[in-house]
């Protein structure tokens, strides 16, 4: 009982800590009590999962939960990420009528939700943490239920996400009818005789459909601008990493038998008769989501859609489905979450300094001679999304792409090298509009430019900035470095 | 970490700290630049730390012998790979000597100088940069680790000359620089292709050991291309025209960059490649007649310049010459000792030439002031570094004046000076070529011209001095009462001018010639210390000659150097430069005007190189660029563009359309599933 | 294969002729007398005709939805409580929890005012 409540330790913190902060709420507590008690929670999760993150995987609640190197490793990225966004959340939301205790009740939920979907190791559980996240992600879309984009945002998600969520309900009921179990185990374990069937297959299929659509690949894609667009911005920033890094977690338990406590030498997995599908719909969205990022004008759908050509190279891992792919998957995974929290931190920030009614392009005009600094801080994140060495978003493609490039996945790479130049397009495009354009709007403000960053955006893009540089040049240092740490799951 | 390790690192990376928290710091506030005294003590302990540490890893190679510090792998390549590795040996601990102690020196001139300069943070930024680059050049354990320090010296001489960027003529200077320096490193990066293809490695050691692979022919166009790219940094005949021009940058810059230290890498790395060099001597023939011929050439052009500066940047340009014909002799010895004497009075001169150019910017600037304005509008352009505006000197800037002069007879080879010392030896080796049976003749060609340069050296060295400090002073004729604001220079600036006129006087006695003990004792005697410090880098070849010989050659560079400094000082000692170069001008007619002119190789380049590139470039390759290149780049870019657009129109924001997207992609993934793997690659 | 589903088929057709038989039984046997009332279809008590864009009071959903979750929490404590003997502590610590969660969300749904009928709506004022 103790070693099964352990194993689920982070989770159990975030779901006690969700609560107590919505009771708080009822309660009318301060601003300054309900967002410290949520980084306290945040804070204890996030030191159990790196704790456990260092330990062998094991398993707890009989067989229904994972913990332990790989799942944990997930877990204390989504809960970073969490922190990140809280603390970045109560400084850009400060004075909104949407903001209220209940947004950092919900952003605990969705950790909470989260982290039983990456660690679940039973399809019914994973079922309910995707629906425990999405539905406190569906609140957190709608918040700004005033506003035309807001309501938008809200309701698309919901839809879709209940349609994309009866397609994994119904892949899984396929899959339970071909093997008559709803085990990780069971699913890996199954016989060639089975797995070759149509069922089992048109189930796995239809699962990922379900995962396809949370991690926003083409063409299950269309909600993401949308999306990010109408959400909190720094909201949006939470649902592009924390609840893909999850996605991808339940990607990997189902396509790789290498995360189960059995023994993998045997297994071909789940991943090989997936492959076509995973390889056309890398591709597709690594080349849809950085060319319709061209056409965009506004930051948070350029940045949408990025994500979108994210996913498209975080696909990619699974495609080539090496020990290495994995590793280097991994190491975008967290590369990602740094940059883009920190992109979508950085537009928050302006947005709510400057007074900007939307996050278009002209918007930043001339923002880089009032803010150079804070402009320096984007262009950072900006370039490392772009892949610009010595940057970890370089440092991740460059893993990732010599990983398919060994494995003999040539053309994939082609294109995602292609792809991914048009994507640096975009953002350069973003650091030139704030640095060489001049800017009528933005001067023109009423909006006391000097209005610096509070402490909470101070520490998340510090921390953020610091992680970008750090695990762009990690690997080349003498100490052991995070690609060593992730070797040490495969 | 072992202490000779760290005290590398400290040698290596402190003007690199140095370079970063000047530039960073200057950058990030406008009120900190204005401490410019801070800046320049900052960036004067980060030259003069390292300074202590090479002299602490020189007491470590004197007591156990040469090693080399490594740092990890830099390139892993498959077959070959490349260390972050460095070299300590007397080799390099001479030239770090050097840098760092000279360095020390200029940048303690450099707070005086640079005093009301707004830029005084950059300036002293950059001048650490170059530092960190020029010790990266030298103490490099490989020629990539070299390449780097190579590029770093040319990109911070690039940004010093240009440091008055507002000035046009200094950014042109400053690219002249960057370019022709160019035509020599695309040099240096072939030969070091080939390098790698023939021999497998760049590490200096490995490379020296395996030179015995490499064919006759390869041996000459490694040597070859290694010598274009040496010829290009230490400015060579042909491509010397840059340093006269460099001399744009601030005074410091010229004494430290383009007289003491980075114009001679290309001596330091022919002397590191020497014992491939000696197998090879067509090249060393061809080193030979380029370092005479340059020495020759940029002599006469010094003879005729009126610009302080120039004349020092064509002697700089002519002494690099003699170190040319030094190593085509194969004395490298003597050419690194020629580089070590020569830093020192080198940088003595240009030190003095800044302390004098500082003086008459003063005094015009402040007597300008006091005259009304429109009243004497010539004055608007006089040139505070034309000797012809000087004269006088001697009377006002009396430290400038004696350092000046002990910086003349050194370099015109005075014994006991240093510069005596040095010329002396390179000439003995060329002479002892001479009688040797390759190529004698030419060589005694080549010391014949030696001979003469030393001579016209000697001459118009004293002409400049002579001009400058004696006679009366003539800035009064343009500009009345100019001369009452001279002043002499602050202390920081005449300290390194007296410390170097000492080490100017003393420092040539570390190679003090074996013979004149040997043939008075009869016994093999080791006085000459440079040479018993280096002889194990250097594969100087043996010279042949008798004591008799020597001791004649020896009496005959006195009796050159003694005459030129007679006739200079009999021509030129009371200010009458203008009958004397009249005189000359009419005695030797179009000669005279072909030096005057510096033989027209601008002219010659611009004729040549310059315009023919641009004919093509405007005429050929810029439609080739705009239509061709340029078509397709925009063609990619509307294709891509329209796409965008096209994959926008999808994105409608009907949520009806999304739906239908996601079934489509469901029966997609269903296909793929049922059909199985349809892709390559490994399962 | 087929006659494997032979079964449900048979099922199906069973169930499709009782509703049928009851279906015109009642046409057949009971007296036939309609009015609006009796023709309209069960609703929840609402009135089914009009704008579809309607708005209601959002108390009445909110009651409906803690009358659900109540209602199931039923459900699953009857199960328990059959077999509790059995069981033992740590379902019974289980249970606890559970009925603690649900409890916090009614104290949470109390003090948001949903069972408060008579309130006025008023600007929820700034949080911060």
């Amino acid at each position: 009982m103790t070693t099964d409540l352990l194993a689920f330790l982070p989770g159990l913190l975030t779901a006690i800590g969700g609560l107590v902060i919505m009771i708080l709420g009822a309660f009318r507590a301060k601003k300054q009590v309900v967002v410290p008690s949520t980084l306290l929670f945040l804070l204890g999760a996030f030191g159990v999962a790196i704790w456990q993150a260092s330990m062998p995987t094991s398993v707890a609640f009989s067989d229904m939960v994972r913990s332990g190197s790989f799942a944990s490793f997930l877990i204390a990225i989504i809960v970073f990420a969490g922190i990140v966004t809280t603390l970045v959340n109560q400084e850009v939301m400060q004075g909104r009528r949407a903001h209220s205790p209940e947004v950092y009740a919900m952003i605990l939920f969705a950790i909470t939700g989260m982290i039983t979907f990456v660690s679940s190791n039973h399809l019914l559980l994973l079922f309910v943490g995707l629906e425990t996240m999405s539905i406190a992600l569906y609140v957190l879309a709608g918040l700004y239920k005033n506003e035309r984009h807001g309501v938008e945002a809200g309701l698309k998600y919901f839809i879709l996400g209940a349609f994309a969520s009866g397609f994994l309900l119904y892949g899984m009921s396929f899959v339970y009818g071909a093997t008559g179990s709803l085990h990780f185990q069971a699913l890996a374990l199954a016989s060639p005789e089975v797995t070759q069937t149509l069922f089992f297959r048109a189930g796995i299929g239809l699962m990922l459909v379900g995962f396809f659509f949370k991690v926003s690949a083409v063409p299950f894609h269309m909600w993401t601008p949308d999306v990010y667009q109408g959400s909190p911005t720094a909201i949006s920033g939470f649902m592009s990493t924390a609840s893909k890094v999850a996605a991808f977690g339940a990607f990997w338990v189902l396509l790789t038998p290498i995360s189960f406590s059995v023994d993998a030498s045997t297994q071909a997995g789940s991943g090989s008769m997936a492959i076509s599908a995973l390889y056309w719909i890398s591709i597709l969205s690594m080349v849809v989501g950085n060319l319709t990022s061209i056409a965009q004008q506004d930051l948070k759908r350029i940045l949408g859609f990025s994500s979108i050509g994210h996913a498209g190279y975080l696909l990619m891992g699974f495609v080539v489905a090496t020990p290495q792919a994995f590793t280097a998957m991994l190491f975008y995974l967290v590369a990602y979450t740094l940059m883009n929290l920190g992109a979508f931190a950085m537009i928050a920030h302006f947005e709510r300094t400057f007074g900007w009614t939307d996050a278009s392009m002209d918007q930043l005009k001339g923002v880089g001679r009032i803010a150079p600094r804070r402009v320096a801080l984007l262009s950072l994140f900006m370039l490392s999304l772009a892949g610009f060495p010595p940057l970890a978003g370089f440092f991740g493609k460059y893993l990732v792409f010599s990983a398919a490039i060994e494995a003999g996945f040539v053309t994939l790479t082609v294109v995602a090298i292609l792809s991914a130049i048009v994507g640096a397009f975009v953002y350069l495009r973003v650091i030139g509009q704030a640095y060489f354009e001049q800017g009528e709007s933005a001067e023109s403000q009423s909006v006391d430019p000097q209005k610096g960053m509070g402490w909470g955006m101070v520490i998340a893009a510090s921390l953020l900035a610091a992680g970008t540089i750090h695990f762009g040049i990690d690997a080349l240092m003498p100490w052991p470095s995070l690609l060593d740490w992730v070797n040490g799951f495969m | 970490m072992s202490y000779t390790t760290l005290f590398a690192l400290v040698l290596l990376g402190l003007p690199a700290v140095g370079a970063l928290t000047l530039g960073v710091g200057g950058l990030s506030n406008a009120s900190l630049r204005q401490k410019r005294t801070t800046f320049g003590v900052l960036a004067t302990a980060a030259v003069y730390i390292p300074f202590l540490a090479t002299l602490y890893l020189g007491w470590n190679v004197f007591q156990s012998g040469a090693f080399t510090v490594n740092f990890g792998t830099f390139i892993d390549a498959g077959r070959w790979s490349v260390d972050l590795a460095y070299l300590i040996d007397p080799l390099s601990i001479t030239m770090a000597l050097v840098i760092t102690g000279i360095g020390t020196l200029i940048h303690i001139y450099s707070i005086g100088y640079m005093s009301h300069d707004q830029g005084a943070w950059r300036f002293f930024a950059y001048l650490n940069l170059f530092i960190f680059a020029m010790l990266q050049l030298v103490m490099a354990d490989n020629l990539l680790v070299l390449f780097i320090g190579w590029e770093g010296v040319g990109l911070a001489s690039y940004l010093l000359i240009g440091f008055w960027f507002k000035k046009r003529t200094n950014t042109n200077a400053a690219n002249k620089a960057f370019i022709f320096n160019r035509i020599g490193d695309f040099a240096f990066l072939v030969a070091m292709f080939l390098l790698l293809q023939e021999v497998g490695t760049l590490q200096f050691s490995g490379l020296l050991e395996n030179v015995g692979m490499m064919s006759q022919d390869t041996l000459f166009w490694v040597g070859l291309l290694v010598l274009i790219g040496a010829t290009g940094k230490s400015a060579q005949f042909p491509l010397f025209v840059w340093l006269p021009d460099a001399m744009a940058g601030p005074t410091p810059v010229s004494a430290l960059i383009h007289a003491a230290t980075m114009v001679t890498s290309g001596l330091y790395l022919i002397t590191r490649l020497s014992p491939m060099f000696v197998l090879s001597p067509e090249v060393m023939m061809i080193m030979a007649v380029i370092g005479a011929l340059t020495a020759f050439i940029a002599a006469t052009i010094a003879l005729t310049e009126y610009d302080i500066k120039k004349v020092l940047a064509y002697s700089t340009v002519s002494q690099l010459g003699f170190m040319f014909l030094a190593l085509g002799s194969g004395a490298f010895v003597a050419a690194i000792f020629h580089v070590v004497t020569h830093a020192f009075f080198k940088a003595l001169l240009f030190l003095g030439s800044g302390s004098v150019i500082h003086n008459m910017e003063h005094a015009i600037e402040k007597t300008r002031g006091k005259i009304k304005v429109g009243e004497n509008d010539g004055a608007t352009d006089l040139d505070p570094q034309d000797i012809r505006l000087m004269g006088g000197l001697r009377h006002s800037m009396p430290i400038t004046f004696r350092t000046f002069w002990i910086g003349t007879l050194a370099i015109a080879g005075i014994p006991p000076l240093a510069g005596f010392f040095s010329k002396d030896e390179i000439l003995m080796h060329t002479f002892s070529m001479g009688v040797g049976e390759f190529a004698g003749p030419l060589y005694m060609v080549l010391w014949a011209v030696g001979m003469g340069t030393a001579f016209l050296t000697a001459f118009y060295m004293v002409r400049l001095t002579a001009t400058t400090f004696h006679g009366e002073s003539r800035l009064d004729a343009a500009l009345p009462g100019a001369s009452s604001a001279f002043h002499e220079s602050p202390r920081t600036m005449t300290f390194p001018l007296w410390k170097l006129a000492i080490g100017s006087i003393i420092i040539g006695w570390i190679g003090l010639p074996n013979f004149v003990v040997e043939s008075l004792t009869g016994q093999e005697a080791h006085i000459h210390l440079l040479k018993e410090w280096i002889y194990a880098q250097a594969a100087d070849l043996k010279v042949t000659l008798s004591y008799a010989t020597e001791w004649a050659l020896l009496a005959g560079s006195i009796v050159v150097a003694t005459m030129g400094v007679f006739v200079g000082w009999r021509s030129y000692g009371n200010g009458q430069w203008e009958q004397t170069d009249n005189m000359l001008q009419a005695r030797f007619g179009e000669l005279y005007n072909t030096f005057r002119e510096r033989y027209l190789l601008d002219e010659f380049y611009e004729k040549v190189v310059g315009e023919p590139v641009q004919w093509i470039s405007k005429n050929i390759l810029e439609p080739v660029d705009r239509i061709g290149i340029g078509g397709i780049v925009a063609f990619f870019g509307a294709t891509t563009r329209v796409s965008g657009g096209v994959l926008r129109i999808l994105q409608a924001g009907l949520i009806t359309n999304y739906a239908v997207f996601i079934l489509l992609g469901v029966l997609f993934v269903l296909a793929m599933m049922i059909l199985g793997p349809v892709v390559g690659g490994t399962p | 294969m087929l006659e494997t589903y032979l079964p449900v088929v048979l099922l199906a057709a069973i169930s499709l002729t009782i509703a049928l038989i009851f279906m015109t039984l009642s046409r057949v046997m009971g007296p036939y007398r309609p009015n609006k009332v009796k023709l309209t279809p069960y609703e929840s008590g609402m009135d089914p005709i009009g704008e579809a864009k309607e708005r209601y009071s959002i108390s009445y959903y909110l009651v409906a939805m803690e009358f659900i979750v109540f209602d199931l929490e039923v459900m699953f404590l009857y199960p328990w409580v059959v077999r509790y003997l059995d069981l033992g502590f740590a379902t019974f610590a289980a249970v606890i929890v559970f009925i603690t969660v649900l409890f916090l969300g009614l104290l949470y749904t109390l003090k948001k005012g949903t069972l408060d009928f008579g309130s006025q709506t008023k600007v929820k004022p700034l949080w911060d």
